[in-house]
């Protein structure tokens, strides 16, 4: 289990992350906030390779900085920005980070082949990266997370640049691996966790907001979404009286999904709300 | 992890803490060597035969230009010794400076931080078979120097030599382990010396090769052992993970 304790993150004045706490067990953890709420920060010391200013982080009860190798070798991390060497292939850049993991040569042959085929990158194992998309970068750095077989995976932003299909096979992924294993997945793209998270962690002017279940969440706005037809000389001011969720075009008028606590409207219609929905509306003066 | 990986680590732990620091040390570096090996070691083949090349070709080619150097003029003395002393040290900055170059090609170093084996652990492994490359040619340099006529007193050169390289290396590294402003240790204090190099050889009447000549040689020795000793220690600071305080 990966334990947070009051941990506050400080740059000079500037407060990134205030007494967050925070418990990670196994499953699939969302960290859903929108770009510069601290997602990565908490990701990366997480990942030791920040500090707190004021905190601990423990893993089964050790502070994670004074374990050093032993609680990296239980990580498996993928950066928002990977960072990789243009002219390796995949197979040589796996190998490299597998000898940096401590992993056995002849074992490591075997797990690298195993994960370009997980990875869908075989056709492509020889081939220098530097000619590879954004997707196929992402999915090299995907794999080399996996490469030590981690009990806890820390990923930041980790679908940045996969198509849907790619996003798809990556949760599914996912999904299989989360059932012995503890899975941190930092995100601002909803989808990305909606159909696999068990719990989703919200953070908010530097501090957590919610920790919970998707179903918790959409109940906590529950009665309070709506949709309705707007006509389209009307549609500015309605968006400046309530919390637009989405748009769309119906003949001629807008098909409007908004967030309101007013009483409803007869014209309105209620929905179930979806965790998107919790998202817009918890960050809305953010948007603004 | 699997459970016998997992148990292999709890072996591990428990012998480890009947270890001396020294121990530990000295057997975590030959692990990591043993997993990266020079395949790994070195960031490419570029990075390898720079290496190579330089200890082969580069080093025997300053003791031919010494050698030209000395035979131009009846009357000029090459400045060995001082040069030994203040020139060394590049040839071991030339080969950090590269890594840094070659290491930007790359810029995120996020992944290799958060390894069993981080990227500063390989950086010191690095800097260590930098340091005995620069002293084998520091070897070759006296050898083909004095096979050139240019007279070099083996002990004498040989530790007046590793005292600048040392020197210079341990004050290198001691600012990489406790200063994070990158710009000081890669670029801020090798100008300094490059600058107070230049400056000593430039400024009339300042008898820099007099001066060198004039220490004993065992001064020379004890001074190049004090240094090589805070340098391994520093390599020792680097290797544990543990003082580590930088940020990525």
């Amino acid at each position: 289990m990966l334990t947070i304790e009051n941990v506050t993150k400080k740059y000079g004045t500037s407060t990134v992350l205030k007494e967050l706490s925070l418990k990670f067990d196994t499953g699939v953890y969302g960290l859903l906030a929108p770009n510069g709420a601290g997602k990565t920060t908490l990701i990366k010391m997480m990942a030791t390779l920040l500090f707190p200013t004021s905190g601990s982080i423990r893993y089964n009860g050790k502070d994670i900085y004074g374990m050093g190798a032993t609680y990296r070798d239980v990580i498996g991390y993928l950066p928002q920005q990977f960072g990789y060497y243009k002219n390796d292939t995949p197979t040589r850049y796996l190998h490299y980070i597998a000898a940096l993991k401590g992993l056995d040569y002849k074992k490591t042959k075997v797990k690298v082949e195993e994960l370009l085929e997980t990875v869908a990158l075989t056709e492509v194992a020889h081939k220098k990266m530097k000619r590879f998309s954004g997707g196929m970068i992402q999915r090299v750095g995907i794999a080399q997370a996996l490469l030590n077989d981690p009990q806890l995976l820390i990923l930041d932003e980790p679908t940045a640049g996969l198509d849907p299909k790619e996003r798809a096979r990556f949760r599914n992924m996912l999904s299989r691996l989360s059932k012995e294993r503890t899975i941190i997945l930092s995100t601002h793209i909803v989808a990305d966790v909606e159909s696999i998270a068990n719990e989703i962690v919200m953070i908010k002017d530097w501090k957590l907001l919610y920790k919970d279940s998707i179903d918790t969440l959409c109940n906590s706005i529950q009665g309070e979404v709506y949709e309705t037809l707007v006509a389209h000389e009307e549609m500015e001011r309605f968006r400046e009286t309530y919390v637009i969720l989405g748009e769309r075009q119906e003949n001629a008028h807008v098909r409007a999904r908004f967030h309101t606590t007013a009483p409803v409207q007869r014209d309105w219609e209620v929905v179930s709300p979806q965790l998107e929905d919790v998202f817009l509306t918890v960050y809305q003066d953010e948007r603004q | 992890m699997t459970n016998e990986h997992r148990n292999e680590q709890e072996i591990q732990t428990i012998v480890r803490k009947g270890m001396s620091d020294n121990d530990r040390f000295y057997r975590r570096l030959f692990k990591l060597y043993q997993m990266i090996g020079f395949r790994h070691l070195f960031y490419d083949g570029r990075e390898a035969m720079f290496l190579v090349l330089s200890v082969l070709l580069f080093m025997p080619l300053v003791a031919v230009l010494f050698a030209l150097m000395q035979e131009a003029s009846a009357t000029y003395t090459v400045p060995t010794l001082s040069l030994l002393f203040m020139g060394t040290p590049f040839y071991f900055y030339a080969h950090m400076l590269l890594f840094v170059v070659l290491k930007m090609e790359q810029p995120g170093i996020e992944v290799e931080q958060a390894t069993h084996f981080n990227l500063v652990q390989l950086t010191a492994l690095r800097t260590l078979v930098i340091a005995v490359s620069s002293l084998i040619g520091i070897t070759f340099f006296v050898a083909f120097a004095n096979v050139l006529g240019v007279h070099i007193p083996v002990l004498q050169g040989l530790a007046v030599a590793c005292s600048g390289l040392f020197l210079f290396a341990s004050i290198y590294l001691t600012l990489m382990t406790t200063i994070q402003k990158k710009w000081l240790w890669h670029w801020g204090f090798p100008t300094l010396w490059i600058t107070m190099t230049i400056g000593l050889y430039l400024v009339p009447g300042v008898p820099l090769e007099g001066i060198v000549q004039m220490i004993p040689t065992g001064v020379y020795t004890v001074l190049a052992i004090a240094a090589f000793s805070y340098f391994y220690s520093q390599i020792q600071i680097l290797f544990d993970d543990t003082k580590q305080k930088g940020e990525v």
